[in-house]
């Protein structure tokens, strides 16, 4: 007999309102409510989901969506193509306040209407029930992966104006779950959605628990109140070293990267010498495999392992000795490096190593610990020196972890927070992003990353894998790369 | 009576525009910009402008203060900006589950630290009084966060005994309760202690001894009530602080109050809500004292209200 | 119970030497990272065990205290000194200056206490003399109430007319006269206060608010390192235990200062 499966979240999920989700932990709710016109399949590949097929014309330009009939919304009436196109306006909108604009912002017209001056978005267009014309202003190669996002999920009209800013808590989408009941920072039950089109699940539901400390989470775990965590930094040892637990443990290599940014727009780290400096003093192999017990592969550059096609560049290797040297040579004694880090206590432990690392070649850093909202502010407007954070990837393509992240218009809150600008670089990411076929654009991005990780505006450090612990009893539990891959189906128990 | 409660009624409504001004003002002077958080990992600058427009962060300080002054007159208390609920929903959720942890731990207050304190008066200067206090001094130097992590350790993952985290039934409640009455018995225990000390030294006792009633008597009736006074106080005191939350307990034990709230709208910097939480915890600690200090009447008729009385 | 004064106090003074003097007493610089000697038990070579940097903890606890215990020091004594002149003005001159002294005290006084030192330790830049302003900050309030009702009581007695009589001036009263008699009950509440604003000390770093890292001080040690609890007992128990005991030395200390002072015990809650 199926039952609930029991997960343990960390905060409560800001919204389920895909319109606004920013959160992974929303996005991944999201995901088992709702649907877009296409998802990811176990190889990280676009695959049929409301849209069963689609054709691409004027050279990538024009995208032909012919959506799946019978598909409904959780209120029992049919998902047809006006249904995306007001989902996708919605977006848009000039009173809405969503953030997640970036991700259509491509489509002919839609800047143009959210700025008032428009009163429809021409590049939106639903020609019969089934039918979906997407146009773009101009060729843009990932655009069907940007599609998988949260932010394009289809919603229902009539339930979106009948809660207004409340639709977040009665989200009707056409999911394999629908939302049954939410207990703010308590809990969020699912229930199966039993006129989901496609597989459905083969558990009776979900019930997340919120739960926000790490220790409170794996004692819940350990008396059995919950099925699947993910496990703590602090207790991947303990349970990897477990006979009980260790064949229960799963992992999936994440796609993203963390590394040690640099301020690269002002003193001292506009200096590249000095940066690769910084890099050949950190011995982030031992960090890796001590520290930090493995539970990643060392990074080669910004572009995670899983996406690149390509021959990985090289990075620097340890070399203390090379270090002090330059480092001794910039006249640094008497400056003092801010760096900057969240108060993410697994954040601040690598930031105490780094420093001690840096502290034995002649670098005087202090940490700045700050909490979220200060930090996010602090790195945006460009305080920091240095600062450590990860990258996660929206969607599984390599410009994903180059526009946002290097290209000079994305300085501070567009992702460029090591404020590095090089216009060759800007030129690749661009040729790429207009490029006709994915091994065109893969030429111009590994040409960009070469450059980039040669003039090391990050430490690059490594590709986290996540690590999930289960009860014997869960069957076929699958831990996937990209949070929006989950639909929750297929587990058992 | 009448007149007295309604005037500390009325004394509450400048110290609650007191406290939001200070709170405004506070929480705007905080680094850290809550639009920043609200667009994720990666926006632009017209989003960011947009948004800034829609949560009316662009206009000047007073106007804004002033725009949510009218909000609470009007009985609301706005959204919060990242979830886009009703601030003063998800406090009539919250507030309830503070109200239970924070009566929870007085059930485990009172009588462990009345029965001590009375025993340690009792038999002062012994190896019992001394035993006692030492104990709960203990109780009043060991941190919240370390015992109810300790806690935790012992009865649910050792034991098995009860729920580690979760609001619920009693079972759950057992826990953060105890954890956040050890302090509280130590200061209840102290001071019980000296008001029975007290209270034996005065004449009536002494006249009730010499009447010949029993030890028994004399302490259950007459000293106790006369000692309760004092005793009210602290209970009452530490009360009023725990339904401001006990962020710290809140967080080990997952426990959803408003002191776990009120701490993520600070990092959050999700005005609404720190207003919120900060009027709501204020209005029930004014409240508290005005409910202690009636006590204080029907106790002692001797105890004459005075607007000054604290 | 005097005897009980003179041990918490020699505890204090010792934890506190020890923690001057850590460096001779240990021979671990207590930052220093090896990764080659992660979460090790305690040892010969590591009488408490090192934590999940490698760092050895003794070290760690020893220099920690001089922050813990020195921050609660500097912090009771600005409270204690604000606390006094503001007490001291309002019970003195009385009329409209205590009308709104006393206003603000009972403000902060009705202000949830932990919020506030949170919200105050976010708006300073991060390090233990945030954590020193936003401890004062908060615990002020409740010395100026004593002070002021302290004075209110003695501001008619004979000495203080004397006083007045033959001349003296407001400002030689109230600090010559008054001020040495208020001084009992405020070192008694300093001392019942000082356990308290380590514990809130330690609050405040497990909040991540405390002093920055890789500066050790007992509460960022649990904070830190509290995930380990199950796995790793020897990084978290040391550290709360030193709290522990400090705070208890305190607390013994502020009642043996009562005692010798015989202060009427419910006088000295705020």
């Amino acid at each position: 007999m199926p039952g609930f499966l029991y997960l343990r979240l960390n905060a409560d999920p800001t919204t389920l309102d895909p319109a606004l989700i920013v959160d992974v932990t929303g996005g991944s709710l999201a995901a088992k409510l709702f649907n877009g016109l296409v998802r990811l399949d176990g190889n990280l590949d676009v695959a049929p989901d409301i849209a069963e097929s689609w054709e691409i014309r004027d050279r990538g330009t024009k995208y032909i969506f012919h959506l799946r009939e019978g598909v409904l919304f959780t209120n029992g009436r049919e998902v047809t193509a006006d249904d995306f196109k007001y989902s996708f306006k919605r977006i848009f909108d000039p009173k809405a306040k969503s953030p997640n604009t970036w991700v259509l912002e491509r489509i002919l017209g839609a800047k143009e209407y959210m700025r008032g001056k428009a009163s429809d978005i021409p590049g939106i267009e639903a020609s019969g029930r089934y039918t979906l014309i997407i146009r773009l202003k101009s060729p843009f190669s990932p655009f069907l992966k940007l599609l998988t996002m949260p932010v394009a999920y289809v919603v229902a009209r009539e339930e979106v104006l009948k809660w207004g800013a409340d639709f977040s808590t009665h989200p009707a989408g056409t999911g394999p779950f629908v939302l049954k009941q939410w207990n703010h920072d308590s809990s969020v039950v699912f229930a199966v959605n039993l006129r989901y089109f496609d597989r459905k699940a083969d558990i009776s539901g979900i019930v997340y628990r919120i739960i926000p400390e790490d220790l409170t989470a794996v004692t819940e775990f350990e008396v059995g109140n919950l099925d699947v965590i993910g496990i703590p930094a602090a207790e991947y040892a303990k349970f990897r070293n477990s006979p009980k637990w260790s064949s229960l443990i799963s992992s999936a290599e994440g796609i993203n990267t963390y590394y040690l940014g640099f301020n690269c727009a002002r003193a001292p780290f506009d200096d590249i010498e000095l940066r690769r400096a910084v890099s050949c003093a950190i011995d982030r192999e031992k960090i890796l495999n001590t520290f930090y017990e493995g539970r990643g592969r060392l990074a080669a550059g910004p572009v995670p392992d899983l996406l690149r096609k390509w021959p990985a560049p090289g990075v620097y290797a340890y070399d203390p000795e090379r270090a002090k040297r330059i480092i001794a040579g910039a006249g640094l004694t008497n400056r003092v490096i801010n760096f900057y880090v969240s108060a993410d206590q697994e954040v601040v432990d690598i930031a105490e190593v780094i420093q001690y690392y840096l502290r034995k070649v002649g670098l005087n850093v202090r940490i700045k610990q700050l909490e979220w909202s200060a930090y996010k502010s602090a790195l945006n407007n460009g305080e920091a020196d240095m600062f450590w954070i990860g990258w996660w990837a929206d969607y599984p393509d390599p410009e994903n972890f180059l526009f946002p992240l290097f290209h000079s218009s994305n300085h501070g809150a567009g992702g460029n927070r090591s404020r590095y600008t090089n216009h060759e670089v800007d030129r690749l990411i661009e040729a790429g992003q207009g490029a006709a076929d994915t091994s065109e654009a893969d030429r111009y991005y590994r040409a960009a990353e070469k450059i980039i990780t040669a003039e090391s505006p990050w430490v690059f450090f490594w590709h986290r894998t996540d690590f999930t612990l289960r009860q014997p009893w869960v069957k076929k539990y699958k831990i996937y790369p990209i949070y929006s891959m989950d639909k929750g189906v297929g587990v058992s128990f | 009576m009448k007149v007295y409660i309604v005037r500390r009624i009325a004394l509450l409504i400048p110290r609650l525009l007191g406290i939001t001004l200070t709170t405004f003002a506070l929480t705007k002077a905080l680094p850290g910009d809550p639009v920043y958080s609200m667009v994720g990992e990666r926006s632009s600058p017209e989003i960011i402008a947009k948004i800034r427009k829609q949560i009316g962060a662009d206009k000047g300080l007073i106007r804004q203060y002033a725009g949510y002054i009218r909000l609470l007159l009007s009985g609301e208390m706005g959204r919060s900006y990242y979830t886009n609920r009703r601030v003063i929903d998800d406090i009539a959720v919250k507030f309830p589950n503070t109200l239970e942890l924070a009566a929870g731990a007085m059930v485990v207050t009172v009588p462990v630290g009345l029965l001590l304190g009375v025993l340690a008066a009792l038999r002062k200067d012994s190896v019992t009084d001394r035993a006692i206090s030492w104990l709960s001094i203990t109780g009043l130097s060991v941190p919240v966060f370390w015992s109810g992590l300790l806690l935790m350790l012992l009865f649910s993952l050792r034991l098995r005994l009860l729920p580690p985290s979760g609001t619920g039934g009693m079972r759950y409640l057992i826990l953060p309760s105890i954890t956040l009455a050890l302090p509280a018995i130590a200061s209840l225990v102290r001071i019980a202690r000296v008001s029975v000390m007290d209270v034996m030294d005065m004449p009536f006792v002494r006249t009730a001894r010499a009447k010949g009633l029993t030890e028994m008597r004399v302490t259950g009736v007459h000293v106790l009530k006369n000692a309760l006074i004092p005793v009210i106080t602290v209970i009452g005191l530490d009360f009023g602080s725990y339904l401001s939350g006990a962020v710290l307990t809140e967080t080990i034990f997952g426990w959803d109050g408003i002191g776990r709230f009120a701490m993520e709208g600070i990092v959050k910097r999700d005005y609404p809500v720190i207003m919120g939480c900060i009027i709501i915890s204020t209005v029930a600690f004014v409240v508290t004292n005005l409910l202690v200090d009636i006590a204080y009447h029907f106790l002692d008729p001797r105890v004459r209200i005075h607007g000054s009385a604290r | 119970m005097a005897l009980q004064g003179k041990i918490a106090a020699a505890i204090v003074a010792v934890v506190f030497l020890m923690s001057l003097m850590a460096p001779l007493v240990v021979p671990y610089d207590p930052d220093a990272i090896n990764l080659d000697a992660l979460k090790q038990p305690p040892s010969f070579s590591h009488p408490l065990g090192t934590d999940n940097k490698g760092r050895d903890i003794l070290a760690r606890v020893l220099h920690g205290g001089k922050v813990s215990i020195g921050v609660s020091l500097i912090a009771v004594t600005l409270s204690m000194g604000l606390g006094l002149l503001v007490g001291l003005l309002s019970g003195y001159f009385g009329g409209k200056i205590d009308i709104i002294l006393m206003a603000v005290v009972d403000l902060l006084l009705a202000f949830p206490s932990l919020l506030l030192a949170i919200g105050i330790s976010i708006l300073f830049p991060p390090g233990i003399y945030t954590v020193m302003i936003a401890l004062s900050a908060v615990g002020w309030a409740s010395f100026a109430r004593l002070v002021r009702g302290y004075v209110l009581s003695v501001r008619e007695e004979p000495f203080v007319e004397a006083a007045r009589a033959v001349g003296c001036g407001s400002a030689r009263i109230l600090f010559i006269h008054i001020l040495p008699q208020c001084m009992p009950v405020v070192l008694v509440m300093a001392g019942m206060k000082l356990g308290g604003y380590i514990l809130t000390e330690a609050a405040l770093s497990f909040l991540g608010l405390g002093a920055q890292p890789p500066t050790a001080t007992w509460g960022s040690m649990i904070s830190g390192n509290r995930a380990f609890i199950d796995s790793a007992p020897w990084m978290v128990l040391s550290p709360g235990f030193m709290i522990a005991l400090t705070a208890l030395s305190f607390n013994l200390l502020g009642d043996a200062l009562k005692k010798r002072y015989d202060i009427d015990r419910t006088a000295v809650r705020q």
